[in-house]
């Protein structure tokens, strides 16, 4: 199908208004791609505000064998949101409410388009914390969280998005509603379709109300960044902090050519003999979070810290984490492309994984940044390459699937929390064998049986 | 001569390639999460990131620029310049629009017949504009509408709850001074000039005569007219060096920005080292205050709320100093957000920056916690306000003291900010709600 058919236009014109229903190509320009810079064919975008109008577009996509691609800020980097196969993008945007905070029961009940971080501020107002916090908590939605079960820093501590969804209610493919899980913090009633549903994708139903768990907002957090001369030296002073029975809210670390990139875009803190940094965040009490520092510098003294900073409070720690936050952006500015991995392994094997990884990149003559959630053994492995030079993209292709057969090799898994999209599908047979993905193929067969929802991606 | 010419052309032909690779967008989407357009319509397809896909196919096919809609150009961003501080890529999109506008061939026909015609908040800049008018049509017309407007915002009763107890004269010493005040005060709200100007000799310093000054041109540029921009640059630069290159003052927030960027314009003629002196002459009004003493007395009913000027891009001096001498009688919105105002959008689109200026006021308008523990039990004990029975800390006081209903009193530090929020005011208790500038709650 290339376009939709005068009919189809109309219905589509019929249930959404003007203002929330684009066809000409000028306006969906950007409904083409996400994140990911991959690009697909969107034939119609819609906006809805209301349960109804999905149920009836569901029921209408199903019928008419239409794929549908639920779309919020499109931040991912896999390419969820592209419709490779033409089809119809699904804006969740203008569900954009917090229906309920109740400091009772401990949830929040939210519609998918609410931004993440606006949840958090809203919840904060009642001592409340939700803690999942990926990257792009600022800019990213709750909607698109669960989809892809983001993660974040704080999932060393808390775990990930998964881990905070109580209830959702659902669409399915056809127009029927069902509702999984509820408002309490505990359920064994039943198959967990929750857990189904999250990290899904958007490939088994459209998520229209979703129920989080909420805890009580620790009183303050503190933060320390700490320079080391090497690798080994860095990921060895984390190994003896878990011992000493320490475990931060978020520990980051940033390898060597992820210093170098943020050097070349722009001044960093540490002196030049560090070439690699830990980045870790305590939350609690304010008499709890002193000892914590002063622990943790004196552990890292131990382990031949080069250069370290503390902050204490939100305030000062906003330089430390800042340093965190330009890793992207500077990506961008060693080469013009990257493949963009979030490779996961057992925690104890971490200083392996990255070390193999570097040894890849050196034998392909590529600059691969390494950094990321190590606490909990998630490395996001930038592989950045010039994809207009035939060469470095055959290069940088091998690169990817020799990382990926030798995370595996560790027991590891292919994504910690971007998701497969259409970029790891490809690869996801390296990790799952022909029964299990043919057990999900027939999963997704009950859920949409047309294959309407997010074609493509996923498994 | 040719190994000259080899070696002038190397990094200019590597240049571009450099440039191309900074300045794709990535499509991360963190420009979603400042623009005020997007933010006021949820719509994917007006955040930056969208424009720049647009703008790249544009570039491609420039025959499709001269048959793109001139509304469609107008409408498409306000020029807050928000995206720009935010992007990682550095891109700047109301920049990149600007040139595309003064490419379009019906640009600058259209866009005149629209700022006479409906840009009444863009009037005072309009007699700048006129010099560049495509047809003789220009001036008259111009202070026609000047004056119209001048009687659609004399606000005479402005309550003056800021009064200067001690002026201090340490940091003057008697420095000569041009102050700029830009088009809307010196065409509309000339207290404000008259203001500054008292507030200045007060402090200390010896006030120059700013006659020879005209529009910034920030305005003129982001709407596509650059060669009018270009003049009055030229004539404010010229005017800054006659009075031998004095401190620079301004108590607009757009007027302040529209300054600070001459110093990256190069095509002014800028002599050796000017650039920095220019830079380091430019200073906000509000920063001259020194050690001064402030008596202060509102109504303890009322809330002050900031609107945050986004031409500050962050860095609002004003209401850091606001802050400092009224304390917790001053609020801003937890987010900033953009009034609307947005130049030359108001000739495209002005239900859109309407829209942008409902959402400024939904925020403005929200009750900054901090205050609402203390107001009602002092300030109308003749309400039902059941208050005073209860001790301070009890929590069930504060949700009896919502049956007081304050007032609002708004204030900002920028020009355009001020004309756009008192245009789009909504009424609150009966009243249209006040809006100023900072100077006019105060009493120099």
């Amino acid at each position: 199908m290339s376009q939709l058919s005068l009919p189809q236009r109309r219905f589509l014109r019929d249930l959404f208004s003007d203002a929330d229903c684009l066809l000409t190509p000028e306006e969906m320009v950007v409904f083409e791609a996400d994140a990911s810079r991959l690009e697909g064919t969107p034939l119609a975008v819609v906006r809805p505000s209301t349960d109804e109008q999905i149920i009836e577009l569901m029921r209408w996509a199903h019928k008419e064998r239409i794929p549908l691609y639920p779309r919020a800020r499109a931040t991912n980097v896999v390419g969820l949101c592209v419709p490779q196969k033409p089809g119809i993008v699904v804006s969740t945007l203008k569900m954009d409410s917090i229906l309920e905070v109740d400091s009772d029961d401990f949830i929040a009940r939210v519609q998918p388009g609410v931004i993440t971080g606006d949840l958090q501020k809203r919840v904060e107002q009642e001592k409340l914390f939700y803690p999942p916090d990926p990257a792009s908590l600022g800019i990213s939605t709750i909607g698109g969280n669960v989809a892809t079960c983001a993660g974040g820093m704080r999932a060393l501590k808390y775990g990930v998005t998964r881990e905070w969804v109580l209830g959702c209610k659902a669409i399915l493919p056809g127009g029927k509603t069902i509702t999984c899980g509820g408002r309490n913090h505990k359920n064994v009633v039943g198959l967990d379709l929750l857990r189904l549903l999250t990290g899904s994708e958007g490939t088994l139903a459209f998520m229209t109300e979703i129920t989080l768990k909420l805890i009580p907002k620790p009183e303050s957090t503190a933060s320390i960044l700490a320079g080391f001369a090497n690798l080994e030296e860095a990921l060895h002073a984390i190994k003896i902090m878990f011992k000493a029975g320490m475990l931060p809210a978020a520990l980051e670390f940033m390898g060597p050519e992820v210093l170098t990139a943020l050097k070349n875009a722009g001044a960093v803190p540490w002196p030049d003999t560090v070439t690699a940094s830990l980045l870790l965040r305590f939350d609690g009490s304010h008499q709890a979070l002193k000892a914590d520092l002063e622990k943790a510098e004196a552990i890292f003294k131990a382990c031949n810290v080069l250069w370290s900073t503390t902050g204490m409070g939100k305030e000062e720690e906003e330089a430390l984490w800042d340093v965190r936050r330009s890793i992207n952006p500077a990506s961008f500015k060693v080469a013009p492309n990257k493949f963009s991995d979030d490779v996961t392994v057992p925690r104890g094997r971490l200083l392996e994984a990255v070390t193999g990884i570097r040894s890849i990149a050196e034998n392909h003559s590529l600059p691969i940044l390494t950094f990321g959630h190590v606490g909990d053994g998630n490395i996001h492995v930038n592989i950045m390459h010039d994809a207009s030079d035939a060469d470095e993209l055959a290069r940088a292709k091998k690169a990817k699937k020799e990382i990926s057969d030798f995370v595996l090799s560790l027991q590891g898994t292919l994504s910690g929390e971007h998701g497969v999209g259409l970029v790891k599908a490809p690869y996801v047979h390296l990790q799952l064998s022909e029964t299990e993905r043919s057990l999900m193929r027939q999963i997704k067969h009950i859920f949409d049986p047309h294959n309407i929802m997010n074609p493509g991606k996923a498994f | 001569m040719t190994q000259d010419n080899a070696q002038t052309s190397t990094p200019e032909t590597e240049a571009p390639a450099k440039k191309e690779r900074e300045a794709a967008c990535i499509l991360c989407g963190k420009c979603a999460s400042v623009c005020p357009v997007f933010l006021a319509t949820q719509k994917e397809e007006l955040t930056p990131k969208a424009k720049q896909r647009t703008i790249a196919s544009l570039k491609e096919n420039t025959q499709k620029l001269n048959v793109t809609d001139c509304n469609k150009l107008a409408e498409m961003c306000l020029s807050c310049g928000k995206c720009a501080q935010t992007c990682p890529q550095g891109l700047n999109f109301p920049r990149q629009l600007a040139a595309m506008r003064s490419a379009h061939s019906g640009w600058r026909q259209w866009v005149w017949n629209r700022w006479v015609n409906q840009g009444s908040v863009l009037w005072p800049m309009l007699s700048t504009l006129s010099k560049a008018a495509p047809d003789s049509k220009g001036k008259n017309e111009a202070t026609r509408f000047v004056q119209s407007l001048q009687a659609m915002h004399s606000q005479k009763d402005f309550p003056t709850y800021v009064q200067i107890a001690h002026y201090d004269k340490e940091n003057a010493k008697g420095q000569r001074v041009l102050l700029f005040s830009g088009c809307t005060a010196n065409r509309v709200q000339k207290s404000w000039k008259h203001k500054s100007e008292t507030i200045l000799t007060n402090l200390g310093y010896e006030l120059l005569s700013a006659k020879d000054f005209t529009c910034c041109g920030l305005t003129l540029d982001h709407a596509g007219v650059p060669d009018a921009a270009h003049k009055s640059r030229m004539q404010n630069l010229r005017a800054w060096r006659a009075a031998e290159r004095p401190l620079l003052v301004t108590f607009c927030a757009t007027c302040y920005l529209g300054l600070a960027e001459y110093a990256h314009d190069e095509s002014l003629d800028w002599a050796e080292g000017e650039q920095e002196a220019w830079t380091n002459a430019l200073r906000p009004l509000s920063t001259l205050w020194g050690n001064s003493l402030f008596t202060v007395d509102t109504p303890a009913h009322l809330f002050i709320r900031y609107h945050q000027p986004c031409h500050w891009h962050g860095k609002d001096a004003d209401y850091a100093w606001l802050k400092e001498v009224l304390y917790d009688e001053i609020s801003a919105p937890d987010s900033a957000s953009c009034c609307g105002m947005g130049g030359i959008a108001q000739l495209g689109n002005r239900k859109l920056t309407r829209t942008v200026a409902s959402r400024c006021w939904e925020n403005l308008l929200q009750q900054p916690p901090k205050k609402d523990d203390s107001i009602p039990c002092y300030s109308k004990p003749m309400g039902n306000c059941l208050c005073d029975l209860y001790d301070d800390e009890d929590e069930d006081s504060l949700e009896l003291c919502d049956e007081v209903v304050p007032d609002y009193l708004v204030i900002t530090g920028c020009s355009g900010c001020t004309l756009q929020l008192r245009g789009t005011a909504p009424v609150h208790n009966g009243e249209k709600i006040k809006v100023g500038h900072w100077l006019d709650i105060i009493e120099p």
